[in-house]
This record gives structure tokens, C-alpha cells and sequence, in this order.
């Protein structure tokens, strides 16, 4: 525990697996879209879905973004602090 | 893109008579665990909502918490789309000349074969279960002859209707073969139906 009580770190560190995870989303999303207009039958139905998929995929980010956005990314998280100090107000209607 | 109107090395006079793609009933199941999926964390966070208020209002649980519902809900939204793409690329042509077989699996494998129609033997329609025969719906396999190879239509909506149909199509194929001359597969061939007793 005191090895922890020394440690810490600032909160934008967690948002470097987010933006690997976010990378892949978007490596995803472009393959989908690729081969729905490479392989997808031609015709209204295949605008409608990519319509669909794409401005669903855009809301999403827009939302996430906005979400994000809100919190203070430069918060010093103390990990001594967060394992003594959390572990009583974790679960505080219990 | 594919056009109907211009499939893949197409021949003269060659036109499509049939388009075939999975029941409704699977882009309904996609679209069900679609909303399941949707509404699960929705229900948690009604379940814990003292706990999940408190959390929320934390320096560091606050924006952990809306980073992992955040990536939960890109790859629900992900994964339903490439479900949805895997059904929706996956389609059966049945032309005056041929039968095209388009598989999606999943987004890196993808499978195009095409079989000629005078090559094709066996027909079966396969209905089992109940669902399958209330909403009706099933798989049509098409064997072809003196190979191993074979055509599986899966999920197809009136596999019934579709064999006769491809049997049809088969027959006026072969007529008009022997018309012209050209020595075709022999007629006579196994056609097999299966439904629940």
C-alpha cells in the first residue's frame, strides 16, 4: 500500500487506451462502409443504410466527444488516496 | 457497386430471374440484440441509480465511468453493423444461365462461386423447426453433379417455393440446351423435400 500511496498520475492517461480503441473503431467503421459500397447492390436501399450508418456513427462520436469534453482531464489521480479514500464512499447506500 | 442489370461476367441474352437474400427474420434478431444491448446499461444504471449519482460526481470515477460507457456503446453500434453487413452482402442469383452464391463472412472473408445450370442434379428445401415453418423460411441446397460441391441457400424465405422454382428454371434451361444441341447432365435427378411431420 505505500508503494500506491506514492503514485500518481494525471487523468489524461486513461485516454490513451480510449484513443487506440478509437482507432480501431475507425479502422472498423471505414472496412464496413468499404465493403457495403464495394459489394452492396446497387439501389435506394444501399444509400439508406450507408445514410443511416453514417450519421449514426457521426452522432455517436459528436455525443462521446461532447460527454468528454466536460471533465478536467489535468486532475492529479493519487492512487494511495484513491484506494483508502474510496473504498468507504464506493458504495455508499449500501 | 453491383448492378442487377450488369452481374459479373454476364452473357448474351442472360437475365436474372431470381435475388435471394436471408429472411427478414435475421436482420430482425441483429436489430433485437441491437436494442437489448442498447437498453442493458440503461437498466443497470436505473438498478444502482443512488451509487451511479455519486460515482458520476467524482473527480476520477465521473469520466471512467463515461469513458467505458462511452466505448461499450461505439461497439455495440459497431458490431450491429458489421452483423447487419454480413447479412445483407450475403445474396443467391439464380440467372437463365447460372446460379451465383455471394458469402460474407464476417468484414475479411467473403466467397463468390457460381454454378451452371446444367451442372445442378439435386434440389432440397429443408424446413425444421417450428418457428421456421410458422414465419416460413428455410435452406435450399443445391447439389451439383459428379462433384462434392454443393449450393446452400440459408435462412431464404419460401425455400419451398424457390425450389420449384430453381427446378423450374433447370428444366426450360435444359430444353432449350438439347434444342440447340448441346449434350447436358442427364435429366432425371433426385428431388428431395423436407418438413416436420
Amino acid at each position: 500500500m505505500d508503494i500506491f500511496q506514492s503514485l500518481s498520475f494525471p487523468l489524461w492517461f486513461v485516454l490513451i487506451p480510449f484513443v487506440l480503441f478509437f482507432a480501431l473503431f475507425l479502422i472498423y467503421n471505414i472496412f464496413n462502409m468499404y465493403h457495403l459500397l464495394r459489394f452492396g447492390v446497387f439501389g435506394f436501399g444501399l444509400y439508406l443504410i450507408t445514410t443511416i450508418y453514417t450519421l449514426g456513427t457521426f452522432l455517436l462520436v459528436c455525443v462521446a466527444f461532447f460527454i468528454l469534453v466536460q471533465y478536467d482531464w489535468t486532475t492529479s489521480v493519487d492512487l494511495g488516496q484513491l484506494l483508502a479514500g474510496y473504498s468507504d464512499s464506493i458504495f455508499p447506500t449500501l | 457497386m453491383m448492378h442487377l442489370e450488369q452481374l459479373p461476367n454476364q452473357r448474351t441474352n442472360e437475365r436474372m430471374v431470381l435475388f435471394i437474400r436471408r429472411h427478414w427474420i435475421a436482420p430482425f434478431q441483429i436489430f433485437g440484440i441491437f436494442i437489448i444491448l442498447l437498453l442493458l446499461p440503461v437498466a443497470i444504471g436505473y438498478l444502482f441509480y443512488d451509487n451511479f449519482v455519486i460515482w458520476m460526481q467524482q473527480d476520477v470515477f465521473g469520466p471512467l465511468i463515461s469513458l467505458i460507457v462511452i466505448m461499450y456503446f461505439l461497439c455495440v453500434w459497431l458490431f450491429s453493423f458489421i452483423e447487419f453487413t454480413d447479412y445483407y452482402l450475403d445474396t443467391w442469383i439464380v440467372t437463365t444461365e447460372r446460379i451465383i452464391n455471394i458469402e460474407q463472412k464476417g468484414l475479411f472473408n467473403r466467397t463468390a462461386s457460381e454454378l451452371q445450370l446444367e451442372a445442378v442434379q439435386d434440389v432440397t428445401s429443408d424446413v425444421e423447426g417450428v418457428f421456421r415453418t410458422i414465419f416460413d423460411y428455410g435452406d435450399v441446397i443445391i447439389q451439383t453433379a459428379g462433384e462434392l460441391k454443393h449450393f446452400h441457400f440459408k435462412e431464404i424465405p419460401h425455400p419451398e417455393d424457390i425450389k420449384e422454382r430453381i427446378i423450374h428454371i433447370v428444366d426450360q434451361d435444359r430444353e432449350q440446351k438439347e434444342l440447340q444441341g448441346i449434350r447436358t447432365t442427364p435429366k432425371p435427378r433426385l428431388v428431395k423435400t423436407k418438413t416436420p411431420e
